[in-house]
């Protein structure tokens, strides 16, 4: 286990490095003046001065980047000039609204892909496994976009059971937050869900094809503990590596869903600070997401390897 | 006489297909088992045998279904029982155990878990009891220090020690009846002969029946008080092994015999293989399954199905399903004795290897020696024989003869040239002159070329001929290996394995080489296949003066092609020499101990009072 | 010595001599027809915009949100009182330049990685590298770092489609190039004398190439998300050039009053989806048979 931390830890780091290089050389090349930008277009010449000096934009760039990078490790990212506050603030207050609706997403798209992985996998009526086909070919083609304004048009407009949009947070009033958490979380979790049932659905289908499932029928035990106690413990490694994938699309499809349904977190105030072209929070609000994303899929190959014996006796 | 404890009766197993009939794998099959009796049934591939062992627990996979006869255990049928009366059944009154050890244990599962599952299931309520008979099955079965290997994962095991846990996860339930589906094909000469004496100790100190499911004969003497031939889904003789095997009444069980390479052939004969390939179970079978290959049908062999008849033999009571063989009062002639081919002596030296060395690096610090200095010469027209267990270098060595490996250390001549590394003008000259047949006759040929553009490949790479007239040159191979050219536009799939390997030699043969390097070419095949290959060589070595390496892990089928044998163990070749004395009078314990694992399909007494 | 060797008859006539190409049986499927059929119906829709449209797309009518059968304007008008079936038309024909260009050129670039990946170690751990930090950047995120550097337009979509696909078509090849090397055939042809070069275009490429031809159609339908999602989040085309995502956008605030604002976009993105998600299955199907 250790073993795999240390071979798989340089790999990581070193994207994450690479990551940071590119998010801040990226944004050094974007044409005009960032002072100026950030000024506003009436700025005199001793207001740009004073920028230029806060964002230290005279210093060589290595030095720009150390800067960068010791700020975000030490939590002191400075003010945002167009937006308004502290950077830290910005990003505190918008993480919470992410991580719930990322979460609420990652559950659902557990718990619908995997039933609709087992359900496709073990039915044994043909129209069960058509129903269930049906509903994963929708479910991918459909995009977040779509489904997110035929969600709101049906429980928000037709029925009117459902909040439109915006958020409540979950622990100040749970019973609130879960009514403005359903619909946008069902929103992003359902490609990633599809995703998840299908790959679910494949691997358990070979896993009971497997010789040692025809063992343990033969040695008399029962079907349903088969699935659960010897197909799906050997068909369940790959799909946590999807998993940790699918995390990752998550985070970047709540950029999207934040949108449809005003959910006020990072994704919003990464489009408001692109909108506005407030470069150092985008730059930030970058590489945080790109960090958390390499993060959980180091977490989810460790996890793998946790399942599978294989891989750690290697 | 007590009814026996298993009574299959005309047993029918049909796999529906999309577009067809459906495919009548097992047709009309009927045997018995006793109480402690071992039973083999022995068959080729396609022959049916595997399919009726699991049509017994109803346990057919994909489209296969039960469709007539009965099969019933002390009484109670099973073909029409509720799933969860079979379940009963499953594990505790006949328990199965499978071919392939490496696949049939779950690999995430600890072998303790897949246990308890086992017991669990049988209705073992104390947790603490279920570990205690864990450890009680597994020392039973001969896995050392139990309680410290319990918790390990099956890839932590050998290939044997998992089929040993596979057996103690089949007798966990106490059955009556043991179902070994061909238990010991995957695995080594030496662990093969362990598992044959745990089965047949276990089965002897219990007192459970054994259905031993097989292709090798040799395993079927080994084994089993009697023996039940299977061809084309049909039974073709049942009766005592000894008998059976010796006075064999159906020419099939005769062809098949006559077929399989003994220890006791010298080398230079040649076997007689079954002419033909077996029948298409999807079509309907009017007469005998066997008539088409068979040299002694008649008329009615081909219209009427011929019934299981029983024979009066001094040994016991043996059927046979065949018109000829009801009517004849004797056993058929033995086949004649082997004759010893004419082959020219060997000439000069063509390829010698000095002191190869090979080492693989695994992960970490960890290193495997697959060659440890390995020498060896070849003469043109000789063929030298390499016999090992897996493991010991055989496939490395051939790689590396045949440049697709680089050695870490040695030298290679051709022709007293030193080869060892050449460049690239060179190795194409090289290539031009050493060729080589692979093992798999599946993997070995691109799934997209056509059997012509395969064979035609090394005739383009070395500029043999013309673009023009290299269609004829490919139609010229294919009849040389005994290919129908008109074959040449069919893509592999449309070929049995005994063709492809075919299309493999063809292709090997294409640019004139001297020296043939066959790495296993007949271990994929069925027995009366392997025959036709190994003719095959024999032939084209006397006809193209080839050298041939003859790489394998059957010593008897090495004995019989080569000239010279070398045994390799562990990287290093412990033995060499001629074919018979090695034979014969082995010098190194290795070899012994490879000797003896050998089962032998008549015993060595029968045998002579055979040729008598 | 052929009288010993039966010259075998292959296993049965059916087993046809020039069998019909894997892809076309694919798609001659029930399921390959509808998809085929669905992506067709867009395709077309999309390439005779300029015949069907009455109006061009972005000429504003004093009709503001217009009811569906509204003489002249059979889907209505938009809020600024623009014709709906033409900006329809219009946005799928961008919608399908866009991924036109997009997808291909990141399957090529993707390909071309992973085929300098197969010719040296070195280069292998360079092009992983670089995969590795490619796909660091998750779909919107890293359309979010694109635009932030160029703006927004439909180059940058473009451009995210592209990079986007470039480590998915280049991992996808190369372990189907390291598979089909390791295979025995590669062996054989390599001791048979043939040339490196042909040995991978005549014999590792053509078996490793099944999965790409799905992949393709797979990321078609993701090229349609990821314009959507960009035009949706305002980083897309620049208005007031019409694509399906600014359309459906444009309708959200509106979705209450004139829910036919959105119904085109709705039902054309949905049915090019599907249609590109049939023909993969079948696709893969048939391919893994």
């Amino acid at each position: 286990m250790r073993g795999l931390l240390l071979r798989k830890l340089p790999s990581a780091l070193l994207v994450l490095f690479a990551a940071s290089v590119l998010v801040f050389g990226v944004l050094r090349l974007v044409p005009g003046d960032p002072a100026a930008v950030l000024a506003g277009p009436d700025a005199g010449p001793e207001v740009l001065a004073a920028v230029r000096a806060r964002l230290g934009l005279d210093d060589p760039l290595p030095v720009q980047y150390l800067d960068w990078i010791g700020g975000l490790l030490t939590g002191d990212l400075g003010p945002s000039y167009v937006i308004g506050g502290e950077t830290a603030d910005l990003i505190t207050d918008g993480l919470g609204a992410t991580t719930e609706l990322t979460l609420g997403a990652l559950l659902f798209a557990v718990l619908i892909g995997g039933t609709l992985g087992i359900l496709g996998a073990t039915a044994r009526r043909p129209w069960t496994r058509g129903a269930v086909r049906s509903l994963t070919t929708a479910a991918l083609a459909v995009p977040p976009y779509v489904s997110g304004v035929l969600l709101v048009l049906l429980f928000a407009v037709l029925l009117g059971v459902l909040p439109p949009g915006g958020r409540v947070p979950l622990l100040t009033a749970p019973d609130l937050g879960v009514q403005y958490l359903l619909l946008p979380a069902l929103c992003l979790a359902l490609p990633s869900a599809a995703v998840l049932g299908r790959y679910l659905e494949d691997s358990l289908r070979r896993a009971l094809a497997e010789d040692h499932v025809r063992t343990a029928t033969a040695a008399g035990i029962a079907p349903r503990r088969i699935l659960w106690r010897h197909a799906l413990p050997h068909a369940l490694p790959p799909v946590v590596t999807l998993l940790g994938i699918q995390t990752g699309h998550l985070l970047g499809g709540a950029v999207l869903v934040e949108a449809i349904f005003a959910w006020p977190g990072l994704g919003q105030l990464a489009e408001q600070a692109l909108v506005r072209r407030d470069y150092p929070v985008v730059q930030d609000l970058l590489l945080l997401l790109v960090a958390v994303f390499v993060l959980v899929q180091l977490l989810s190959d460790l996890v793998h390897a946790r399942l599978d014996p294989r891989i750690r006796w290697e | 006489m007590t009814t026996p404890l298993l009574d299959v009766r005309d047993l029918d197993v049909t796999f529906t297909t999309p577009d067809g009939p459906g495919l009548r794998a097992v047709r009309g099959v009927s045997f018995t088992l006793r109480r402690g009796e071992t039973l083999a049934v022995v068959g080729e591939s396609g022959s049916g045998k595997s399919t009726t062992a699991l049509a017994l627990l109803r346990m057919l996979p994909g489209t296969g279904r039960i469709t007539g006869g009965s099969v019933r255990l002390d009484g109670t049928e099973l073909t029409t029982a509720p799933e969860d009366e079979l379940r009963a059944v499953r594990g505790t009154r006949i328990g199965m155990v499978f071919q392939d050890p490496m696949t049939a244990l779950n690999p995430v599962l600890t072998i303790g878990r897949q246990l308890d599952e086992v017991l669990r299931a049988h209705g073992g309520r104390d947790r603490a009891a279920r570990r205690a008979r864990a450890l009680e099955l597994l020392s039973l079965v001969g896995i050392p220090d139990p309680a410290r290997r319990v918790d390990d994962h099956p890839h932590r095991f050998s290939g044997g020690q998992r089929q040993r846990v596979l057996i103690a996860l089949a007798l966990a339930g106490e059955p009556d009846v043991l179902v070994a589906d061909e238990p010991t094909t995957a695995l080594d000469a030496t662990v093969q002969d362990q598992i044959l004496t745990l089965l047949g100790d276990l089965t002897r100190t219990t007192g459970t029946a054994l259905l031993l499911i097989t292709h090798n004969l040799g395993v079927v003497a080994r084994t089993c008080d009697r023996v039940l031939v299977m061809y084309g889904g049909t039974v073709v003789e049942d009766g005592p092994t000894a008998e059976v095997l010796a006075r064999p009444r159906h020419p099939y069980t005769a062809g098949l015999l006559a077929a399989v390479p003994r220890l006791s052939t010298p080398s230079g004969t040649r076997l007689t293989g079954i002419p033909g390939t077996p029948p298409d179970l999807s079509l309907p079978l009017a007469g005998c399954a066997f008539a088409a290959r068979c040299a002694l049908a008649e008329d009615r062999c081909r219209t009427a199905a011929p019934p299981l008849t029983a024979l009066a033999t001094a040994a016991g009571p043996v059927r046979a399903a065949c018109h000829p063989a009801a009517e004849r009062s004797v056993p058929l002639p033995p086949p004649p004795p082997p004759v010893r081919a004419e082959r020219p002596a060997p000439g000069p030296v063509v390829l010698a290897a000095e002191e190869l060395r090979k080492t693989y690096r695994g992960r970490g610090r960890h290193r495997h020696t697959a060659l440890d200095g390995v020498s060896l010469t070849l003469r043109a027209g000789e063929t030298l024989g390499i016999v090992g267990e897996s493991g010991s270098g055989k496939s490395t060595l051939a790689r590396i003869l045949a440049h697709a490996d680089p050695a870490d250390a040695g030298r290679i001549l051709l022709d007293g040239q030193d080869v060892t590394r050449p460049g690239r003008t060179a190795l194409h000259a090289v290539r031009r002159r050493v060729q080589m047949v692979f093992q798999d006759p599946y993997a070995s040929l691109d799934p997209r070329m056509t059997a012509g553009d395969i064979v035609a490949e090394p005739l383009r790479a070395f500029g043999i001929g013309t673009p023009a007239d290299r269609p004829a040159r490919v139609a010229a191979l294919l009849r040389t290996v005994g290919l129908d050219p008109a074959a040449a536009d069919r893509l592999p799939r449309a070929f049995s394995g005994g063709q492809r390997q075919r299309i493999g030699i063809a292709r090997a043969l294409a640019p004139e080489p001297a020296v043939l390097l066959c790495d296993e070419p007949v271990s994929a095949l069925d027995v009366s296949v392997q025959a036709q290959i190994t003719g095959l060589l024999t032939d084209l070595q006397r006809d193209l003066g080839l050298a041939l390496v003859f790489i394998a892990h059957d010593l008897a089928v090495v004995r019989q092609v080569s000239h010279r044998i070398a045994v390799l163990h562990d990287g290093r070749i412990v033995e060499e020499g001629d074919a018979d004395e090695i034979c014969e009078r082995p010098r190194a314990a290795y070899t012994r101990a490879l000797l003896a694992a050998v089962p032998e399909p008549v015993p060595a007494a029968r045998a002579e009072e055979f040729a008598a | 010595m052929t009288s010993t060797l039966p010259a075998p008859a292959a296993t049965g006539e059916k087993a046809a001599r020039r069998p019909r190409h894997p892809y076309l049986t694919a798609l001659a499927t029930a399921r390959g027809r509808t998809g085929l059929a669905l992506v067709g119906l867009v395709v077309l829709a999309g390439l005779l915009a300029p015949l069907l449209a009455g109006h061009p797309p972005t000429d504003q009518s004093g009709l503001t949100l217009a009811p569906v059968g509204t003489p002249g304007h059979p889907l209505g008008t938009d809020d600024l009182g623009r014709d709906l079936l033409s900006r329809l038309l219009y946005g799928i024909r961008a919608d399908l330049g866009i991924i036109a260009a997009a997808v291909p050129l990141g399957a090529a670039l993707g390909c071309l990685l992973a085929l300098a990946a197969a010719a040296h170690p070195a280069a292998d751990t360079a092009v992983q590298r670089l995969f590795d930090l490619i796909l660091a950047f998750p779909g919107l995120i890293l359309a979010l770092a694109v635009t932030a550097a160029l703006g927004p337009g439909r180059l940058p979509v473009v451009l995210v489609i592209a990079l986007a696909e470039i480590p998915v078509f280049g991992r996808l090849l190369r372990t189907g190039i390291l598979a089909q090397r390791g295979r025995e055939y590669v062996t054989a042809a390599r001791v048979g004398g043939s040339s490196g070069r042909r040995i991978l275009t005549r014999h590792v490429l053509p078996n490793a190439a099944d999965p790409l031809v799905v992949q393709i159609a797979v990321s078609l339908t993701v090229a349609v998300f990821l314009e959507g999602a960009m035009s949706f989040l305002g980083v897309g085309v620049r208005p007031p050039e019409p694509t399906l995502g600014a359309v459906l956008s444009q309708s959200m605030p509106h979705l209450a009053q004139a829910p036919h604002f959105a119904a085109g976009p709705l039902v054309t993105v949905t049915a090019l989806v599907l249609g590109l998600s049939l023909v993969a299955e079948a696709l893969n199907r048939e391919i893994r048979r």
